[in-house]
């Protein structure tokens, strides 16, 4: 049995004679870490914040600077969507104000004309879309009479006289969950503790 | 003219050439008046109880002879008592002017004014307690080392996330990036030391000796030498190069939880769990001197970057010492909670990090404690939580980053809107300190 369970009452204390730096008989053995290996010690060379260099510095400037250009960065990032979307907004509404402008300027001289011509344009735009309307309910009327023949699958021979949905799709099953209040996403600062953790647990283990 | 001179210099040569070496008399007459006024302030009150005690053995003597004896009656006594009323009221006075006297040569330390300090930044991305902290020398990241085995580097002026390094196995304790070196020294409680190579991000050297946790460490100024201290009561110097251990430094019977290094001196002091403080001698590899005045383990020493002078931070109190021979100099009373850390900056703002999240502001010159914010931590941690592992101000000194218990980092800055106006200096934080005879 090991001690590995036990409270540490008395931490091991180090020394001169201990953990065997006392040298009785010299070691061959070496860890392969305390071979010899980076021989040299690298300066910090110019460029890498050398101290001679840094004597110069003016560390407060620099880093409000450094803050300040974050700062500007951030801000342009969050703002910057919405700006552009007003920007926009804004641009079409010059144009078209200035497309009307212009627009009554010229009507004065072929006002016939353009009436006549949008004339003719509603009217044949009126008449397509009562083409349309026509169309659509004929098509309506069909689908109607088609889903009257054939919509009730007891009547429908070819079918078997069986019920297409599943037995899953009643009511009773369905969307059980829709009423129950949402559990609340929340953190928690440990990991044991944490909803995730809990959930594994109670899934896998409990 | 230097002709004149040369005589006079002859002259006086003649004059003092016998007296050279010889000590300065000092006439008699000041020990005896100095002698006089100490033993009149010591002993002022004395005579006057001698005199009530024998009047009173007397008065009771009087009784036993004449059971019918009513002192106050007695006129002797009575006279006797006026004229020493008069005595008391006139030796009450000189008191008084004494006292001024003395408040005269009291000297008097006006604490210096700093700003309020309040948080600007909050980073959570380590996974367990951030035990330690340590900027760059060119002041553009930090790094900070956790109890989730993970050292992670963050943009000072972003606080952003640069780097995770992952090489320990157990809680990282504490952090050194080396001035000199392009490297970073790392020490844990899986009892190693680590050197990275900061161009490659990789480690190159181990240094391998201690017995149990390492809790400290320090690079030597001017030396390429790497104090650490452990768990194993021990403090140990390494060559940083060939990482051979060079001196066990021996002596104390508690973890070792802090040590700090300087240049002037090959001096390195060493606060420990056992309350004493170790000063060693570099150069014989022994203890100097062992200050004793601290009631609780000693978990901060640091030098002040001017004065050579060092604090020593406990629960009981921070103390002052001065270097090199660690005279007591003085106290800045505790508020009782553990200490972890200490940091220092520039304009002499002294910082202190509590185990129950107390971060304390002190004005260095006067010890006059001008700030202490409670420590808020992040939703989803205990309460319990708050705790305050290391402190730690950037290079330029304005910027305070914190490591604390609730898995965070904390920045603070200096409030721009405070003023003397809105915050001033109660009258009461004025420090007299008394004359030494």
């Amino acid at each position: 049995m090991t001690t590995a369970h036990r409270p540490t009452w008395n931490a091991v204390q180090g020394g001169k004679d201990q953990g065997g730096n006392r040298i009785l008989v010299p070691s061959r053995q070496y860890s392969s870490k305390d071979l010899p290996g980076h021989t040299i010690l690298k300066e910090r060379k110019k460029g890498q914040g050398n101290p001679e260099e840094l004597k110069s510095v003016d560390f407060k400037a620099q880093l409000l600077q450094k803050e300040k250009e974050y700062f500007l960065e951030k801000s342009k990032f969050e703002e910057n969507p919405q700006s552009e979307e007003e920007s926009e907004g804004d641009i079409e509404q010059e144009e078209s104000e200035s497309y009307e402008n212009q627009s009554e300027e010229e009507s004065s001289e072929d006002e016939e004309a353009l009436r006549a011509e949008i004339e003719k344009i509603k009217a044949e735009r009126a008449e397509a879309e009562r083409k349309r309307k026509e169309q659509e309910d004929i098509e309506r009327q069909k689908a109607r009479r088609e889903e009257i023949l054939n919509g009730n699958p007891l009547l429908d021979i070819a079918q078997g006289y069986q019920l297409k949905r599943k037995w899953t799709e009643e009511t009773m099953f369905r969307n059980q969950a829709r009423g129950e209040p949402k559990e609340k996403q929340r953190f928690i600062n440990d990991t044991v503790r944490s909803d995730l953790h809990k959930k594994i647990l109670k899934r896998y283990i409990y | 003219m230097e002709d004149l001179v040369t005589e006079n210099l002859k002259r006086t040569y003649c004059l003092f050439a016998a007296n050279q070496g010889a000590r300065v008399k000092r006439p008699r007459d000041i020990d005896i008046l100095v002698n006089d006024t100490k033993s009149r302030s010591f002993y002022k009150g004395i005579p006057d109880v001698v005199e009530e005690v024998i009047k009173k053995r007397k008065i009771e003597e009087k009784k036993l002879e004449n059971p019918s004896y009513n002192p106050n009656t007695d006129i002797d006594s009575l006279k006797a008592l006026l004229s020493r009323r008069e005595e008391e009221s006139k030796s009450s006075q000189l008191a008084i002017f004494q006292d001024k006297h003395l408040n005269l040569r009291l000297k008097t330390i006006e604490p210096v004014w700093h700003p309020q300090w309040k948080l600007m930044r909050v980073i959570s991305g380590h996974q367990g307690w951030v035990r330690c902290i340590t900027v760059d020398p060119t002041n553009s990241w930090f790094a900070t080392g956790s109890n989730d085995r993970m050292i992670k580097i963050w943009d000072l002026a972003s606080g952003q996330l640069k780097l995770s390094l992952v090489g320990h196995i157990n809680a990282v304790r504490d952090l050194v990036a080396s001035d000199r070196h392009s490297y970073l020294f790392s020490c844990s409680e899986d009892k190693t030391i680590n050197c990275w190579d900061l161009e490659y991000n990789k480690i190159i050297r181990h240094y391998h000796g201690h017995l149990n946790g390492v809790y400290s460490l320090s690079i030597h100024p001017t030396l390429d030498l790497l104090f650490s201290t452990s768990r194993d009561c021990t403090c140990r110097v390494w060559d940083i190069r060939t990482k051979a251990q060079v001196m066990v430094l021996e002596g104390h019977t508690g973890t070792v939880w802090d040590v700090a290094s300087q240049a002037p001196e090959p001096q390195i002091i060493t606060g420990s769990a056992d309350t004493f403080i170790k000063l060693w001698d570099l150069s014989t590899g022994r203890c100097m001197n062992t200050l004793t005045r601290h009631k609780k383990a000693i978990r901060a020493v640091k030098f002040h970057h001017e004065d050579y002078a060092f604090i020593s931070a406990a629960a009981d109190n921070l103390k002052l010492w001065k270097c090199p021979e660690g005279e007591f100099l003085r106290n800045f009373p505790g508020n009782g909670s553990i200490i972890n850390d200490i940091a220092i900056n520039e304009d002499n703002v002294l910082v202190t990090g509590g185990d129950d999240g107390v971060l304390s502001f002190w004005d260095y010159s006067s010890g006059y404690n001008f700030q202490n914010i409670q420590t808020q931590v992040q939703p989803g941690s205990l309460s319990c939580e708050a705790g305050i592992f290391a402190t730690c101000f950037d290079r330029s000194g304005l910027r305070l980053i914190t490591a604390e218990c609730d898995k965070t980092i904390k920045i603070y800055k200096e409030d721009e809107n405070s003023s003397i106006s809105s915050h001033p200096i109660p009258p009461e934080a004025k420090v007299f300190i008394k004359p030494k005879y």
